[in-house]
């Protein structure tokens, strides 16, 4: 599928079709410190008559200096090979409150012809410096460097790399990471530019004394979107004081953010999700890294029709009572447990289940595998027929390196079920077996059970395996809502290569389709309606009808119902009337998803045979879930004159 | 003497030996008719001049040197070997006078045959030119007899005779529909196929239409006879005359109802323990002849002699030439094996042969013990070995062989001004713990564990530069799992899948046993005894091999072994044998099973098994494939081919190293530090009178051709012009680390074509940033530049006759930048630039 796409996609590029969308591809420099203002030049495309920038804080401040032809190279088309890009180049001053948290923020490039993707901004902590013009391809040419201090680079030549030389201190311990600015969206097959950092250290050698050796287990730092987590950052204690060399090397075209300070200055998981947080309040279901709080019960009824079903069946019970008999739920079924779930910690030894520590339904539990083939297990007691769901969150090492197997064992020692979701995929091509954050399951006979957390390999464990656990019952709800476009290549829509939703840059009498992918988990059957909120004047949403996607070959999907939930996707069309006036500002349209209440019993008709009714019910609304936003520009057509002006910036 | 006479002298005098022969015969009657005694005979015998030319013996030998013998009537022939005035050992067996000290045991026949008359120990001596040896006989008491066994005696039959052989029904699938196991390697097997016949097919066990190869009902009528006798047509034509004893012993067991087994007359284990074939090494001149004994050693502690039931094979019939019944003759100059072949065992002896005996043996200083094996070796062989390599020689040898790296032209000065008799140890120490030996030796581990992933790649420069254990790092890479360095060995498919079971086990014992498994994967191993059950014995510990494969975008795949399989090709963890289709259990290449707590994890279970200091494999194999890159080959060679037909030439080195391996606790840096710092390493490349053909012996350095890699390094290293190197890697077959063996050294037209008109030999020579280009603004002397060109490439200074010459060759030049990239280009195109050496 994926060659399939990638040689769909080279023949469109082949077709020298431009995108009219405002782009932007680089930016140098890529951050700043608090109480500084930075100068930055941006390249892209489509950014004529660039005036305004949106920033996500209002503790950024951006204007534009000035704007002129300039070109951008872009790995894309056949064997991304670097296009040079006639585009624009644009100056912007960034000005940095003191306030302005540290971390990334998205900046937003408002042209003529629309909204541009997000760039990164790094606000660092430390003293943020550019790299000297001058040559400093060599060690003996490194730019000297005092840490911390965050530096930006580019790289302007092919095979071009940069030397930079700091002095380290005895039993000092740096983290190094390179950042890039470009947000890259889920799905863009373009690639991604890639650098690679390398520290080196002093050494005597014999064949030649400036040779400097390589320190540190990893140093190679890979922003590729195939290869995730590949130990993004290299942390290294010095064993003397002596100069030290960083080699900074990447893809033409590409600059980066060369952040050196204290570990504790460049908190791993922070960064790592930095991204993440540039996308506001995003529902995580199947992740090891979602955090399992004690209200979690609570967040997840906030996402669940079940108050509403419950609400609906009283409502039936009073409304059809005299004409039906059905079974109501009673009202101790509602539990209090969504309020604070237990947390139960580990307690060594418990490599058995007769060392196991018990706990009741639902719970939290955490603990470490904190060594090789170390194995926890904790005993819990079942009801027939409890539908249960059990999630694992690894808070300290993602995968790859920490690799949860959990596996729910009987009184006998007979496997109940595990999180390894094995099945074929591509076609039958591969057979392909996951670790799953997340499994749902039934017990149809109760007794006693064992829960058993292991590292699947049996030779890893360390201090940062800890894993937390979630057993609870199940609780039908809305998990995670996709907001994509989708790929349309020959006439035929590649629905499981969607892009993520970025921004949306319309003409007026345009309209745009959009795919709202809903994942309804342990077994929510509710309605829903989807709703966008806040559209420029002008724009409405229309319901589309989509013919879905086309499945070749049937696949053994194997228990797909235990670890996947059942996707929905709602056919959205964005319309933009021809009178619309053009929007001056970007405005983030808000997608919501809606459950659908009954209300009441508006008629009903006597059927033949068993059932002997068939009641018709009006429904009403029930509580938003808000599931995406995406800025949105209505533009003026051509022919009329420019209507920007001045945006001011916006706070969420 | 035989040296040097011509080929019709030589059989002119063969033919009067052959009369001289039989007139001995007529003689030996006499003595028996008229109880002359034997020394007196002899002595006569040598009088009479039958004596070829062994005047000044200084040693005598004989062989078997223990003697057991089973009981009344059982043989045993004797060799008597004697070290003549040149040093070279002569067969004197014929020529030997024989008695026995007490001769109510035992007699010995005029050509050294014993034969046990009854239980008692004595002593037979030889006596040859009035020196004598002597050796202790045993004789058991008891009147034992071999029993019958189908697996000995039919097996030595069709061994000797070849029947079995891999040329004929000893191939995979047999030969004319009937199929024997190569050397009756599974007698039960070949005893099932000449009782009840059968068919052959690779991926099934099931047989077709039976034809038993003997005939019950009418013995004689059998195929087994009637076939070898050729009295039906015979593709292998005539292997047993009807009148023979052979043909005898299979008339009479088909007779008997073709047991497997007969009732002994007296339990005895006929099982065989060990055959040797001796003397196990053996110089000849051209001409000159020695014959061969094989005994088998048996359980009980007796022996046997089977020299006549065996099958000589020479591995280089123009080196040396042996009749079936073991007489070796000598011809070309050089060294090879004779192969002794004995139902189910298989022994050797190593013969060498010399155009002269050097006499007055110099004596060749020492460094190591590793001296002490090849040295004595070369004693034996009249091989002396060369002169201690100069400075400049050993300093790019060994920079080169450490570090990859010829060293710069201020080094090489400073090494060869200095005088200190300890300069080559310190150097070796320093470069020892250079980070250039680190690049260097994970460039060859990355090479031949076949490191592809840049964290594997990473793992490696981390093993080599902690100077990890490196039965650590086997243990680490067959028994991978999680996402790590090692773990991605086990990356098929461009990383989506994990390699077959069959494959990931065979690659892994390649690599680490240095045994090629393949074969036995379809059928019992053609040249070996792997079987096929071994193969997918050995294949189920990888059957649990998986991975966690998060889908497409990603590829950072997770390895494991998934005690419920589910594999890359959904196989589950049971591995199915290809033929009888049963679930193979995990089972060591030495048969034993593993134990019940090792379940858990079944490759960690193989790995440890693997590098056991008790695995007959493991060690050897990396000393030898060390020892090839130091020296061009290994002492088996190629260095992951152990077998039983490509020997080592010094199996004691082999094992010594072994063990020095596993008792500095398989420190990898200690060994290559032991390696260089011997003589054997040390030695010049220039040969002398007697080492100009060794080929095998180390007596010499061996010039060895740069790779790819390492030639580029160096070219980069004299034009100190980095890059410009065009498709370099592509004409010199840089390796893709996709299969084994990891390189392809065989040079092509298009690396000719390079080396004429390739930038890396004409655009990287004229860049003005070059080293040519600096000396030339710093206005270098013509000499000045041919020698630092000559120090920067070959690490030594010009011969005055090099420096005249090239010195008249660049002024007659037009320019005198164009004549020094001439001179460039001619240094690198040179065959001591191109080798190591």
């Amino acid at each position: 599928m994926v060659l399939i796409l990638v040689g769909l996609l080279n023949a469109v590029g082949s077709a020298k079709i431009q995108p009219t969308d405002p782009e932007v591809i680089y930016m140098f420099p890529l951050g700043g410190s608090p109480g500084t203002e930075v100068v930055i030049e941006v390249l892209g495309r489509n950014l004529e008559d660039t005036q305004n920038v949106w920033v996500d804080t209002a503790d950024i401040e951006v204007s534009v200096i000035s704007q002129e032809i300039g070109m951008a190279r872009l790995r894309e088309g056949k064997y991304y090979t670097v296009n040079e890009i006639t585009g624009q180049k644009i100056k912007l001053r960034v000005q940095i409150h003191q306030n302005a948290k540290v971390g990334p923020h998205a900046l937003r490039l408002i042209s003529s012809k629309g909204v541009s993707n997000a760039l990164i901004f790094w606000v660092v902590p430390v003293k943020n410096i550019i790299e000297i013009q001058k040559s400093h391809d060599t060690k003996e040419k490194a730019q000297s460097l005092t840490v911390p201090v965050a530096i930006s680079g580019k790289i302007d030549k092919e095979g071009e790399t940069d030397y930079y030389k700091f002095r380290g201190l005895e039993n000092q311990e740096l983290a190094f990471e390179v950042v890039e600015g470009v947000k890259r969206m889920l799905g863009d097959v373009r690639r991604a530019p890639g650098f690679s950092l390398e520290l080196y250290g002093p050494n005597e050698s014999w064949f030649d004394h400036r040779r400097d050796i390589k320190l540190g287990a990893t140093n190679t730092i890979v922003f590729h979107k195939y290869i995730a987590n590949f130990k993004p950052r290299l942390v290294y204690r010095f064993k003397k004081n002596d100069w030290y060399h960083l080699r900074v090397s990447g893809e033409l075209g590409a600059s980066y953010q060369l952040q050196i300070a204290s570990p504790s200055q460049l908190p791993a998981l922070i960064r790592r999700n930095g991204l993440d947080k540039l996308a506001r309040d995003r529902w995580k279901e199947r992740d090891f890294f979602r955090r399992l709080s004690v209200d979690r019960m609570r967040s997840l009824q906030r996402r669940s029709d079940e108050s509403l079903e419950r609400a609906s069946l009283v409502l039936m019970e009073e409304q059809l009572k005299g004409f039906m008999d059905l079974p109501i739920k009673q009202e101790e079924d509602v539990q209090n447990f969504y309020e604070k779930v237990p947390i139960f910690h580990e307690k060594e030894p418990n490599d058995s289940p007769k060392e196991s520590l018990s706990f009741s339904i639902p719970s939290i539990l955490e603990g470490t595998i904190d060594q090789p083939a170390d194995t926890d297990f904790f005993a819990f007691k079942l009801e027939d027929g409890a539908d249960l769901a059990l999630e694992i969150e690894t808070p300290d090492s993602p995968y790859p390196f920490f690799n949860p197997r959990v596996t729910v064992i009987d009184e006998y020692g007979k496997k109940v079920v595990d999180n390894i979701y094995k099945r074929q995929a591509s076609q039958n091509m591969w057979f392909w077996k996951t670790a799953e954050a997340k499994t749902i399951f039934k017990v149809k006979n109760g007794g006693k059970f064992f829960l058993k957390i292991a590292d699947v390999t049996r030779r890893k464990g360390n201090s940062h395996f800890k894993y937390r656990l979630m057993i609870r019952p199940q609780v039908p709800h809305v998990g995670e809502v996709e907001v994509a476009e989708v790929l349309n290549i020959l006439g035929r829509e590649m629905l499981d290569w969607m892009i993520e939703l970025d921004r949306v840059n319309l003409f007026a009498g345009e309209i745009k389709k959009i795919n709202v992918v809903i994942s309804r988990e342990e077994g929510f059957t509710g309605e829903l309606a989807v709703v966008v909120e806040n559209l420029p004047t002008g724009v409405t949403v229309i319901p589309g009808a989509d013919v879905g996607p086309k499945i070749d070959l049937p696949q053994d999907q194997g228990e797909k119902e235990r670890f996947k939930p059942n996707d929905q996707v709602v056919t959205v069309l964005l319309a933009v009337s021809p009178d619309a006036p053009p929007t001056l500002k970007p405005q983030f349209i808000k997608f919501n998803v809606q459950p659908v209440q009954v209300e009441r019993l508006n008629r009903y008709r006597r059927m033949s045979g068993e059932a002997p009714f068939r009641p018709i019910w009006e429904r009403k609304m029930g509580e938003r879930i808000f599931v995406h936003e995406v800025p949105m520009m209505v533009l003026q057509s051509p022919s009329s004159d420019s209507v920007v002006n001045q945006v001011s910036s916006e706070s969420d | 003497m035989f040296g040097i006479l011509t080929e019709n002298q030589s059989y002119f005098l063969k033919m009067m030996e052959v009369s001289k022969i039989i007139r001995l015969c007529r003689i030996c009657l006499l003595l028996v008719l008229f109880n002359i005694p034997v020394s007196l005979w002899c002595k006569d015998f040598q009088i009479a001049g039958l004596n070829p030319d062994i005047s000044g013996l200084m040693e005598m030998k004989l062989l078997p040197n223990k003697i057991h013998l089973l009981g009344k009537n059982s043989t045993q022939q004797v060799l008597v070997l004697g070290t003549d005035k040149e040093g070279l050992v002569r067969d004197l067996t014929k020529i030997s006078s024989y008695s026995i000290i007490h001769p109510e045991l035992a007699r010995v026949d005029l050509k050294g045959k014993i034969t046990a008359l009854a239980g008692g120990q004595t002593f037979v001596k030889a006596e040859f030119q009035g020196q004598t040896i002597t050796a202790k006989i045993w004789v058991n008491n008891e009147n034992l007899k071999l029993p019958f066994d189908f697996s000995i005696k039919v097996g030595r039959i069709l061994t000797k005779r070849g029947c079995n052989s891999v040329e004929c029904h000893g191939s995979v699938g047999g030969k004319g529909g009937f199929k024997l196991s190569k050397n009756a390697g599974s007698p039960r097997e070949d005893y099932r196929w000449i009782t009840e016949g059968g068919t052959f097919h690779v991926l099934t066990t099931k047989t077709g239409k039976k034809i038993p190869r003997i005939n019950i009902e009418q013995p004689a009528q059998s195929l087994l006879l009637l076939k070898p006798t050729t009295s039906v047509p015979h593709g292998g034509g005539e292997r047993l005359q009807a009148e023979s004893k052979d043909y005898q012993i299979m008339l009479d067991w088909i007779r008997a109802g073709a047991p497997y087994v007969k009732e002994p007359l007296k339990e005895v284990s006929v099982q065989v323990e060990n055959l040797v074939a001796m003397p196990r090494q053996i110089v000849l001149k051209p001409g000159r002849t020695q014959q061969l004994l094989a005994v088998s050693y048996l359980a009980n502690g007796l022996q046997e002699d089977v020299s006549n039931q065996v099958r000589y094979l020479s591995n280089n019939e123009e080196i040396v030439s042996v009749t079936v019944n073991g007489l070796l003759t000598g011809h070309g100059v050089g060294e090879t094996e004779v192969q002794v072949l004995a139902p189910g065992h298989t022994a050797s002896v190593t013969v060498g042969v010399i155009s002269k005996a050097v006499i007055s043996y110099p004596n060749v200083a020492r460094h190591n013990f590793i001296d002490d094996y090849i040295f004595d070796k070369a004693r034996k062989f009249h091989l002396v070995p060369s002169k201690l390599s100069t400075d400049s020689e050993f300093l790019r040898r060994v920079c080169l062989d450490l570090t990859g790296t010829i060293p710069p032209v201020s080094r090489v000065r400073e090494f060869l001004d200095t005088s200190s008799p300890e300069k080559r140890t310190r150097l070796i120490k320093i470069l020892l713990e250079s980070p250039e030996f680190v690049d260097h030796w994970s460039w060859r581990f990355t090479d031949f564990l076949r490191a592809k992933n840049p964290i594997y790649k990473q793992w490696i420069h981390e093993a080599i530069g902690l100077n990890k254990p490196y039965d650590q790092l086997a243990r680490e890479r067959v028994a991978a799992q999680g996402f790590d360095g090692p773990s991605r060995h086990y990356e098929d498919m461009g990383g989506t899948a994990v390699p077959l079971p069959q494959n990931a086990m065979a690659e892994q014992v390649r690599v680490f046993l240095g045994q090629r498994l393949d074969c036995a994967q379809c059928h019992d191993h053609p040249y070996e005894n792997w079987t096929q059950n071994q193969f997918w014995g050995l294949t189920a510990f990888f059957g649990r091999l998986s991975n966690l494969h998060p889908g497409f975008p990603q590829v950072d795949f997770v390895i494991l072994d998934d005690p419920e399989g589910y594999g890359t090709f959904g196989k589950g963890a049971k591995v199915i044998h290809t033929r009888n289709k049963l679930e193979v259990q995990p089972q060591f290449l030495d048969g034993n099973m593993i134990s019940e707590n090792q379940h858990d994890d079944l490759r960690l279970a193989l790995a440890e098994w693997m590098t056991s200091p008790e695995n007959p494999y493991f060690s050897k194999a990396i000393v030898n494939r060390i020892w090839g890159y130091f020296f061009g080959r290994g002492i088996v060679d190629p260095v992951d081919d152990f077998r039983s037909n490509n020997l080592p030439t010094h199996p004691q080195l082999l094992n010594r190293l072994a063990q020095h391996f596993i008792r500095t606790g398989y420190d990898l840096r200690s060994l290559i530090g032991l390696i260089v710092g011997s003589r054997t390493y040390q030695l010049s490349g220039n040969a002398n009178e007697t080492n100009q053909h060794d080929q095998r012996n180390y007596s010499r350095a061996l010039p060895r051709p740069l790779e790819t890699e390492l030639l580029l390094k160096a070219i980069t290293h004299v034009t100190q012009v980095k890059g410009l190197n065009g498709n370099f890697f592509d004409v010199y077959q840089k390796p893709d680390l996709t299969s084994i063996p990891e390189r392809d050294m065989s040079p092509s037209l298009n690396q000719a074509l390079h080396q004429l008109a390739g930038s890396t030999y004409t655009t990287k020579l004229s860049q003005e940033e070059s080293r040519m280009g600096r000396l030339l603004q710093e206005n270098a002397t013509d000499v000045a530049i041919i020698e630092e060109l000559y120090l920067a490439a070959l690490c030594r200074f010009p011969f005055k006759v090099e420096k005249v010459q090239l010195e008249k060759l660049l002024q007659a030049q037009d320019t005198r930048h164009k004549a020094i990239e001439d001179l460039v280009w001619g240094m690198i195109n040179s065959e001591q630039f191109l080798n190591n050496h």
